[in-house]
């Protein structure tokens, strides 16, 4: 399995070494990444929001429906961790084995 | 020759690290290495967006103060860097909702190894 | 994993020195996000840090008492909400959904005594509803993987 397994990523390294000629190089200031939308934020940032850190501006202002995902992505995460591990074995004592569900919600789930 | 590497170096190491994630994922028989393959994996995705957003002789995206009429040939591009500060964070919760279901598969079947999970699954 | 530690060195270095650091670099990195280097979801990173690094030296029980999982899952969800209503608010103002511009935050200037246009406002608002989310679930997550480890 192992030696299937190298056999097979060995050549996928070769052909992404490979293909990576046709990629821009390193710090190209004319790679077509850096042509299109970047001149676009920075005139907005400094036209309309007028912070300094480009990064704040774009992240919470430009693309603020995306932020707005990633962070109910990342409390849907919390949600998730808390209850896939609330809902254990019950010991014989009939207590859960997590004993972090002292007060509010948890505790109240707990008792169900 | 050193020009060509130091063009192309962040694209090798990029190569590298996805072709290690994925045989951790692969090989490993551990579900634990195999998550940690995929954070190589997703390692390797950040530093290949990062480095495409670097432009040469250019500065951090901050606008100073007193420079007005900023061109945008003076910072780096703002755009992979918003994208992969979110994807650090959301990997970082993919993380944790994975590590959370290891911890529960080891208390159901006492058992993190893939073979003998496969196993006791088929019974 | 998470017992408490007796060593009064640890304590002291941790619990005096690095950790009220660590809090208030975090808030330094909060409110200096649109002007350096930071935003919500560094701070968040590096106070749900410095949480962990004081929950692993005064054990899990001690620091479970200072904020439990209900505290922290109001605070996610409070920031969560907060992002909601920033985006709310500016259509009921007559503007689409997240356009920061309509804000009704003139007077803030006034009060606080500097020129920030409503965007850059918003977007603070924005940010620190993104912190107190980020915060909230990285401890939460570290909370409950450890005590569940821990009673194995």
């Amino acid at each position: 399995m192992r030696w299937l397994t190298a056999v097979l990523l060995i050549p996928l390294a070769a052909l992404l070494i490979y293909v990576s000629g046709d990629l821009p190089d390193r710090g190209d200031p004319d790679a077509p990444a850096n042509l299109h939308i970047s001149p676009e934020l920075v005139a907005l940032t400094e036209r309309d929001i007028k912070i300094p850190n480009l990064v704040s501006a774009v992240l919470a202002d430009v693309r603020g429906y995306d932020t707005l995902g990633e962070t109910l992505v990342i409390f849907t995460a919390g949600l998730a961790v808390l209850l896939v591990l609330m809902r254990g074995p019950r010991r014989a004592d009939g207590t859960r084995p997590s004993a972090n569900t002292r007060s509010g919600p948890s505790a109240r789930s707990r008792d169900r | 020759m050193i020009d060509e590497i130091a063009a192309r170096f962040p694209y090798w190491a990029t190569a590298v690290l996805i072709v290690i994630g994925l045989y951790g994922m692969i090989a490993k028989r551990s579900l634990v290495k195999k998550l940690i393959g995929m954070n190589i994996l997703q390692s390797a995705i950040i530093l290949f967006f990062v480095a495409g957003s670097l432009r040469e002789g250019a500065s951090v995206p901050i606008l100073f103060e007193g420079a007005p009429g900023a061109r945008a040939e003076d910072f780096v591009n703002p755009l992979p860097h918003v994208l992969m500060l979110t994807a650090i964070v959301v990997g970082v919760a993919i993380t944790g909702v994975a590590l959370a279901f290891l911890v529960r598969l080891r208390e159901e079947f006492g058992t993190l190894d893939e073979e003998s999970l496969l196993e006791q699954v088929r019974r | 994993m998470t017992e408490q530690h007796d060593s009064i060195i640890l304590n002291f270095v941790v619990r005096v020195l690095l950790v009220p650091f660590i809090f208030v670099f975090g808030l330094y990195v909060l409110v200096h996000g649109e002007a350096s280097p930071g935003g919500g979801f560094q701070a968040g990173a590096i106070v749900a840090a410095g949480l962990v690094l004081a929950r692993l030296t005064a054990g899990a029980e001690h620091g479970e008492s200072r904020l439990s999982t209900g505290v922290l899952v109001w605070l996610a969800s409070a920031g969560i909400t907060i992002y909601l209503v920033t985006g709310i608010v500016p259509m009921l103002m007559g503007a689409s959904y997240l356009d920061y511009g309509v804000l009704p935050l003139e007077w803030f200037n006034a009060v606080a005594g500097h020129e920030r246009t409503n965007r850059a406002m918003g977007i603070f608002i924005v940010e620190a509803g993104i912190f107190m989310g980020v915060f909230s679930v990285l401890v939460i997550m570290y909370d409950h993987l450890t005590q569940r480890l821990s009673d194995d």
